[in-house]
């Protein structure tokens, strides 16, 4: 095992809502190795963006921590007894993209003022410096002309383009792990492929960590070692990656593997997962899956904990049957 | 469609939710007392508020030495009972600013959703329109206009409606091609609605908390400038009474008489006052995303204090 | 009526305004369609890809007359209906019908379910009574996998999927021959998605329903269309029948596209050959002389940036509007 740079252990998130409190977070443990792209997946609602929320210290009202803490290098960020956070570690050891790239940029000012920003504030460097700095970052990210780019505003890039510069203000501090939100869904196919190679690329030259948050298994597939499957909340599967395709123990992870379809393949119907996620308001006391997994029996009321697998670990007591055989009727 | 059946717990809850913000608790409070005060000014008031009686000139309020029971604010420089009159004014005031703010509202939000749902060339001309409209000194526009048909509460509202309607019609304009994008909206025109049912099923129920919230803010610019306007004689005319004559026909009598523009105008910070605070919870109370927000906030700081103590 | 295609779209063009024209002076425009032509047969699916700015969506929207064309013609069971409007195009909504992209804004919020699946019976007299309205309401909840007291709820008690099966019910409530489907399942979750998809399916062979399914995700495209038409700026670069398309893509952004299409096989992704094009997408009010995707091609020659390809037969049902390939 690599050096760990972040632990997250036991983490909950609660929403104070008017219709009661919503369970966004229950129980997160994971753990990020130095130069590790770790893939968080999980469908719209199952606390992958929150966790990621709370990793950066995002977390504000309506939300708020219940329980469990982060550690960053064994120093607590977030959590129980923690009232201020240690500075420099947020914004420069560890740093964000998001899937909107415009939202993040100031529209009044151009990209090298933003980027010279930066570098002045995380590396100390100003003038001339600063602005050769700023132009290797948008080098490295791959955007050509840097020197006259600089001088241009938000507006006049594109949409890919914007997102490589969010990826450059984001490697500019050399942070030692970049949490990636969603960061192609907004961009065209062509154009996501650019930015994951381009994620590939820094990845292995700086030898970041990368935590990418997708519900898109092709992405997770091409870019993750590890990845671990969010579901209501909780990890339901965590595993190599390889692993996790080939033989998904947990049956909400084979059911999200079937129901993608493929390129090649296609007359076969879908594999449909029926019914839809549990509400957090009142979570379930079982399994969370359970209402909707074709091989739940008795034991699956009871809360399920992971359990170590040959490469990570499975919350789930029918874990390895295949639960989907039947799926193609 | 049709407004929500009216029962006693969405009041309940309105009302519990309410008492969560203690200004706007208070504001919604003394509303309600100004309202009941105008509807039951008859029964409410002492005094006929014209009644002049040269005997009782200039009493001041009872907690004077030389103040008497039987004019709790005092009287004024034709001995009429101050409070009687406050009384009274209040329903003039609000009678000025509901039906000031309705007739407004109507014509701009006639005009805004005309030139939000066509959209284009008409949305162009009916926005300038707007603009100009908003560019013209409005008390100028009042002072042209009492001094054609002269002073009277009647020219006042009509006068007042002209002069602020284009706030209306810029909300709903702008709400109306906002929602006019909505993927329903495109629904219901692809299924074949036609336009009138498009706009009175799809598009009207989203102005309704947007609008009210606007009229009760209105309402206090109303107050002002009906204030305004009587303080400089244009407006309500004696032997009625409003708050702004009061304040105008006292200020000669300032320095011996302070209580005569006191107590008017004391009436109208209050009102003004309590419906911004009112106004501005139910604002937030319009916007999910905030309400929610507020919401949290509330229990967040419950969480604190159970923890502090 | 099966003489005919249900949908026949020939050279059809649509300039799109870029500045709303203001007072005194008339509207920008970009031509966001150029020269757009294709059938759709009964009871067929044909998927039309593309990415932003294709104009995919200006496709459907101006099948639907929801935009003015500026060229071209447009057939509708046999019959022109480039020009129709008022009363007539109100009629002709019965028979094509939308289904959007978004679940969460596609529906009134203020609506009950059941009175947004019964609006269109509402609006064009198809339901004698109320109580018949109900009883085809409740049939075509049914019908899309709705339960039973959903008619008396509002859209927010529902999740995506459910909201997309009303938008589905309230789109068949008029029994339309075509359903232009918009990204109908772009916004879903996986595992809903596929819910969504096979209902999809299952009303086309019960109900020989055509679409015109416009999406972005390949995967999902293969899946449900018998026929695949890819976009890029504006034009069709390639058509043909789905499997011969993907199996032996003609035109090199084709190629480009279904290269960049991450595949849930971490062996299989890892393996691929990834033609990672350098280049922006187009900008359409400033498109390229020539083929369009010129700029972006790793084989354009002078030719490609002087004249555009026309889209010709390079095998049996298979189109594609490129100089360099197929001859």
């Amino acid at each position: 095992m690599t050096e760990t740079l972040l632990e997250i252990d036991d983490l909950h998130v609660a929403f104070d809502t008017r219709a009661g409190v919503v369970q966004a977070v229950r129980g997160v443990s994971l753990t990020v190795g130095r130069g590790e792209t770790l893939g968080l997946v999980g469908e719209s609602g199952s606390g992958k963006s929150v966790t990621a929320q709370a990793m950066m210290g995002l977390i504000d009202v309506p939300g708020r921590i219940s329980g469990g803490t982060v550690r960053w290098c064994g120093t607590p960020l977030v959590g129980e007894g923690v009232r201020r956070a240690p500075r420099n570690i947020w914004g420069r050891e560890i740093t964000m993209i998001f899937q909107n790239p415009m939202t993040s940029l100031n529209p009044l000012m151009t990209i090298g003022a933003q980027l010279q920003e930066a570098v002045r504030l995380h590396l100390g460097l100003r003038g001339a410096a600063a602005r050769t700095r700023a132009a290797d970052l948008l080098n490295a990210v791959g955007i050509s002309g840097a020197a006259r780019r600089l001088d241009q505003y938000p507006h006049e890039f594109s949409g890919g383009m914007r997102q490589r510069v969010m990826i450059a203000m984001a490697i500019a501090s050399e942070p030692r792990l970049l949490i990636a939100d969603e960061p192609t869904t907004a961009l065209d196919v062509t154009i996501q492929a650019q930015i994951l190679e381009l994620l590939a690329e820094l990845q292995s030259q700086l030898g970041l960590s990368i935590i990418l948050i997708t519900h898109d298994l092709g992405i997770v597939a091409g870019l993750c070692h590890r990845v671990a499957v969010m579901y209501a909340g909780q990890i339901v599967e965590t595993g190599a990656v390889d692993t996790m395709f080939e033989q998904p123990a947990h049956p909400y992870t084979q059911g999200l593997i079937r129901s993608t379809p493929l390129l090649d393949a296609c007359d076969d119907r879908l594999v449909a997962i029926d019914g839809t996620p549990p509400g957090l308001l009142i979570p379930p006391a079982g399994c969370a899956f359970q209402p909707r997994c074709p091989v739940a029996t008795a034991p699956c009321g009871v809360p399920q904990v992971l359990t170590p697998t040959g490469t990570g670990a499975v919350a789930c007591c029918r874990a390895g049957i295949d639960a989907w055989k039947v799926g193609a009727a | 469609m049709g407004l929500p059946m009216m029962s006693f717990r969405p009041l309940r809850s309105f009302l519990s939710e309410l008492w969560q913000d203690k200004a706007a608790a208070i504001g919604f409070a003394v509303m309600v007392l100004i309202v009941l005060m105008a509807v039951f000014a008859p029964v409410l008031a002492p005094e006929d508020p014209a009644t002049q009686s040269l005997l009782q000139r200039l009493k001041p309020p009872v907690w004077d030495a030389r103040g008497s029971w039987d004019h709790l604010l005092g009287t004024d420089n034709l001995g009429r009972d101050v409070l009687s009159r406050i009384i009274w004014g209040a329903r003039t005031t609000l009678t000025i600013g509901i039906v000031t703010c309705v007739i407004a509202a109507m014509i701009g939000t006639t005009l805004g959703l005309w030139a939000g749902f066509m959209g284009g060339r008409t949305d162009s001309v009916l926005m300038r329109l707007v603009d100009i409209q908003v560019s013209f000194p409005g008390i100028l526009l009042i002072l042209l206009v009492v001094g054609v048909l002269g002073p009277g509460v009647w020219t006042l509202i009509a006068v007042l409606s002209v002069t602020n309607w284009m706030v209306y019609a810029r909300l709903v304009r702008g709400i109306v091609s906002s929602t006019r994008q909505m993927p329903y909206v495109e629904a219901a025109e692809v299924i074949g609605c036609r336009p009138s049912r498009v706009i009175f099923v799809h598009l009207l129920p989203n102005l309704v908390s947007p609008l009210l919230t606007l009229l009760i803010l209105e309402f206090t610019n109303i107050v002002l400038a009906e204030a305004a306007v009587s303080f400089l004689g244009f407006g309500v005319q004696p032997p009625d009474t409003s708050w702004g004559l009061d304040v105008a026909s006292g200020r000669d009598y300032l320095f011996i008489a302070w209580w005569l523009v006191t107590f008017p105008g004391l009436a109208i910070v209050v009102t003004v006052l309590s419906i911004n605070l009112f106004a501005n919870w139910l604002r937030v109370t319009s916007d999910p995303e905030e309400r929610e927000k507020r919401f949290a906030r509330t229990i967040a700081a419950k969480r604190r204090r159970r923890r502090a103590t | 009526m099966s003489r005919h295609p249900t949908l026949s779209v020939s050279g059809l063009s649509v300039d799109y305004p870029l500045t709303s024209g203001g007072l005194f002076r008339p509207a920008r425009t970009v031509n966001a369609v150029d020269g757009v032509t294709f059938d759709i047969a009964p009871g067929e699916t044909l998927g039309l890809v593309g990415e932003s700015g294709s104009g995919k969506t200006t496709v459907g929207r101006t099948i639907l007359r929801r935009v003015p064309s500026s060229g071209g013609r447009i057939q509708f069971e046999g019959r022109d209906i480039t020009d129709v409007d008022g009363a007539a195009l109100r009629k002709l909504r019965a028979r094509m019908q939308i289904v959007l992209q978004d679940p969460y804004t596609s529906l009134n919020p203020r609506m009950k379910i059941g009175d947004i699946v019964a609006e269109p019976l509402l609006v064009h007299g198809l339901a004698e009574s109320s109580d018949a309205a109900r009883h085809a309401v409740r049939q075509l909840l049914d019908r899309v996998g709705m339960p039973a007291d959903a008619a008396d709820r509002y859209p927010h008690s529902f999740s995506g999927g459910q909201r997309q099966r009303v938008g589905i019910a309230r789109a068949l409530a008029l029994k339309p021959s075509l359903i232009v489907a918009d990204e109908p399942v772009s916004a879903l979750d996986v595992s809903v998605r596929a819910q969504v998809v096979n209902l999809m399916q299952d009303l086309q062979r019960e109900l020989g329903i055509s679409y015109l399914f416009i999406a972005h995700d390949l995967a999902i495209v293969r899946h449900i269309s018998h026929r695949v038409a890819i976009m890029y700026a504006g034009r069709i670069v390639e058509i043909a029948p789905r499997n011969d398309l993907y199996d032996n893509p003609v035109h090199p952004y084709t190629e480009a596209l279904l290269s960049a299409v991450p595949v849930a096989n971490p062996k299989v992704q890892r393996a691929r050959r990834r033609i990672v094009h350098t280049g922006d997408t187009v900008d359409i009010a400033n498109p390229p002389s020539g083929c369009r995707f010129h700029p972006r091609c790793p084989l354009a020659t002078d030719q490609c940036r002087q004249a555009s390809p026309p889209l010709l037969v390079k095998a049996p049902g298979h189109l594609a509007a490129c100089w360099n390939r197929g001859r």
